[in-house]
């Protein structure tokens, strides 16, 4: 069985200089879960991650229960600060 | 309603043709302050995800515009280094009457605060 296409996630805002890096490449979770996609992060990034990070696919927003697909792109969105 | 947004590194001019219809027309302006969490600062820096903050932004303007229905509204935002005195965002909202323009200009700068995709990066200090 083929591995399946790792997730590209975009970092971005203040949480790239805190985590040192623009991008990441993070191995698919079995569940395709969001929470897998959690803990995978944590794992890849043994640091404390600043609390309200969101994630979006395609411009949007993830809602909570969205499942994840081999080789999506992920936007990993700290808390904004515009305006 | 028409919109129109733009993400901005030149400092920010609106110059907007009054249409007979506006009988009301709301301006916001929100600018950099001399002061960022008790320092006094030079500017602050601006960075956005683009794509998805002007997808967010029409999104919202699009909702807030069932609710509120207006004629126009125009966004912009600057990116980059931006010094104190100028303007970071300005909205300007034409309706018919004054009390959908207020309603929209003031729910759409909540929403920009909670889920649009632009940070304060840093403050540069005086």
């Amino acid at each position: 069985m083929s591995t399946p296409a790792p997730l590209r996630v975009l970092i971005l805002g203040p949480l790239r200089d805190q985590l040192g890096c623009a991008s990441a490449s993070i191995a698919f979770p079995e569940e395709g879960t969001q929470a897998a996609f959690w803990k995978a992060l944590g794992e890849k990034f043994p640091v404390v991650l600043p609390k309200h990070l969101r994630l979006a696919r395609e411009n949007e927003f993830l809602d909570a229960g969205a499942t994840l697909h081999p080789g999506d792109e992920l936007a990993l969105i700290p808390p904004v600060s515009g305006g | 309603m028409t919109v129109d947004i733009l993400l901005q590194r030149e400092p920010i001019v609106l110059k907007t043709d009054i249409p007979p219809e506006a009988g009301a027309v709301v301006r916001f302006e929100g600018r950099v302050r001399a002061a960022e969490q008790g320092r006094t600062i030079h500017a602050l820096v601006y960075e956005a995800y683009q794509p998805m903050a002007e997808r967010q932004i029409e999104k919202i303007l699009r909702e807030l515009g069932a609710q509120h229905p207006c004629l126009s509204v125009r966004v912009r935002h600057r990116l980059g280094e931006v010094p104190v005195g100028d303007i970071a965002i300005a909205v300007e909202t034409l309706a018919a009457h004054r009390a959908e323009a207020f309603a929209l200009t003031s729910a759409f700068m909540d929403r920009l605060k909670q889920d649009v995709p632009i940070w304060k990066m840093k403050a540069v200090d005086a």
